[in-house]
């Protein structure tokens, strides 16, 4: 039993050795050599704990002082204070939910007329890391947890990128891939409303942006940016409610410190976190792509958002500055109605509404990319606001840097049902 | 011969770059050709050491004036003749 008790709890219950041994799995069924299957296990191992470090970041590092401001300010409205870690403890479901529901995608695929296999890599882990962290918040354990995890990653592995299918085709005028993204709410959305309001002759493309705004294409800088503005409007709320900073927020030295080292860090934990994925889907990816071509002939990928970003370089420009205004104002005009926090969505507005962008243009021009977008920014504050009722345990704080879009849309759709079973 | 390092860059360095770097490992097996492919992303790929990077036409812009290594243009990450033809440019022109 002793030995039992250690295959489940030390190696099975180790996120990180799990992913590890799906790794060297895909590596061995590649033919590749010793050396490398030995490297590319190794480093899937160290990819997953860059990764929750840089998570760790972002959370713990950076924006803590706005959620335990906003906290001191509305006590009442406060979410849980110690949030489980999900990445860390439950790595291992979230590799289980990985592999079942990539298998029901690759069975679909194979047996129906919807050919698509989802291939984006980090997405083949974060929807498993949100389903799962759906299921905790309200109470799942066990068969439950994984079982219902499962269902919904591998629903949303068909579902979502046969709905871009069509919307993609408009895009590149072609029919090779298909988007595999959390970008599907709000591009269906810019599908739907841009060619009601928009013209598709008058296309963001034949405009001339100047270049000087090209730093903002870089979303650790972007986002570092957006930080600091929040940190300095929570500074003066912080100091006009009558309550001392460095308390509220816990600073020994002076607030220009710690502001800048805050703001920083966000840039700082983004870097890390993505160099972490990078490392553990490096390995993943692949073998999950060698699985799929053999099974599956005539298989379509379902890729990343920004494999169409080439095709609408100025509607993803004017569709972000857009976003973003529309969602600040949004969580200004909302503040204090949902129980958590909500700071600019500097992600969701990039790459998610960039994506949405695109397609606004193609349908509907400019004035569809501006209106579709600035819609999108509402909607995905209001995703937010509602999904801290199903996350407020778990994982808001990350939901609050990459949330507002599939991910708050799909988690409390699961977590309602969650809450049935529990 | 030195074996080359190829660095596939896009914006996040694990989406459609992954997908370019199995591409050109497909490449590279087809043709008998021998290079270490990995990924980066378009803001921290100069300070990876590489001896080539390939990238899509809109983030090239960002990177080209102050890379050392060449940066190769791919337009479309998903015409695998494009980049079939450019990698083989590029592994003929080490010769």
């Amino acid at each position: 039993m002793s030995i039992l008790n250690f295959i489940i709890n030390e190696i099975f219950g180790q996120g990180a050795i799990f992913l590890s041994l799906v790794a060297m799995v895909g590596l061995i069924l590649q033919k590749k050599s010793v050396s490398e299957v030995v490297r590319g296990t190794l480093m899937t191992a160290i990819g997953f704990f860059v990764l929750n470090t840089g998570t760790g970041l972002i959370t713990g590092n950076s924006i803590d002082g706005i959620i335990t401001a906003f906290n001191t300010l509305m006590p009442g409205n406060a979410s849980a204070p110690a949030s489980i870690d999900i990445g860390g403890q439950y790595g291992t479901q979230i590799g289980i939910v990985m592999i079942l529901a990539f298998a029901i995608n690759l069975v679909v695929a194979r047996f129906t007329p919807w050919k698509s296999v989802f291939l984006t890599g980090h997405m083949l882990y974060w929807f498993p890391y949100v389903f799962i962290a759906a299921g905790v918040d309200a109470g799942l354990t066990g068969g439950k947890l994984i079982g219902l995890a499962a269902i919904f990653t591998a629903l949303y592995m068909i579902v979502a990128p046969n709905l871009m299918r069509p919307l993609v085709k408009d895009v590149t005028g072609k029919d090779d891939f298909t988007i595999g993204h959390p970008t599907t709410t709000l591009s269906v959305i810019a599908g739907i409303v841009a060619p009601l309001v928009g013209d598709k002759s008058k296309s963001c493309e034949d405009l001339k942006l100047p270049k000087s705004l090209g730093f903002l294409r870089e979303v650790s800088i972007t986002g570092s940016i957006a930080i600091a503005v929040v940190y300095i409007i929570m500074y003066f709320v912080v100091s006009g409610a009558g309550l001392s900073p460095a308390e509220v927020f816990g600073y020994g030295g002076s607030f220009f410190s710690y502001w800048f080292t805050h703001s920083v860090y966000f840039g700082v934990g983004v870097t890390v976190m993505l160099q972490g994925v990078r490392m553990l889907i490096a390995e993943i990816v692949p073998a999950f792509k060698g699985v799929a071509e053999k099974l599956v002939p005539g298989a379509i990928p379902a890729l990343d958002c920004p494999v169409i970003f080439g095709y609408g370089p100025n509607s993803l420009l004017i569709g972000f500055i857009v976003a973003v205004i529309t969602s600040t104002i949004t969580i200004l005009v909302t503040r204090g109605m949902f129980p958590t926090v909500i700071i600019p969505l500097i992600f969701t507005c990039f790459f998610e509404n960039g994506c949405a962008a695109i397609i606004a243009n193609a349908k509907g021009g400019i004035r569809g990319t501006v209106i579709a977008c600035a819609l999108n920014g509402i909607i995905m504050v209001l995703l937010v606001g509602f999904g801290a009722y199903f996350f407020n345990n778990t994982i808001q704080p990350w939901m609050l840097v990459y949330g507002g879009q599939d991910f708050s849309l799909f988690g409390i759709i699961e977590g309602l049902i969650a809450k049935i079973l529990a | 011969m030195k074996v080359p390092k190829i660095q596939c860059v896009c914006g996040f360095g694990c989406g459609s770059s992954l997908m370019l770097r199995m591409a050109i490992d497909d490449i590279l097996k087809k043709h008998d050709l021998e290079a270490d492919t990995f990924c980066g992303d378009v803001g921290t790929c100069l300070s990876n050491p590489c001896d080539v990077i390939f990238i899509s036409r809109e983030l090239a812009e960002r990177i080209v004036d102050r890379a050392d290594v060449p940066v190769r243009i791919i337009e479309n990450f998903m015409d695998s003749s494009e980049v079939e033809e450019k990698v083989l440019e590029y592994m003929n022109s080490l010769n």
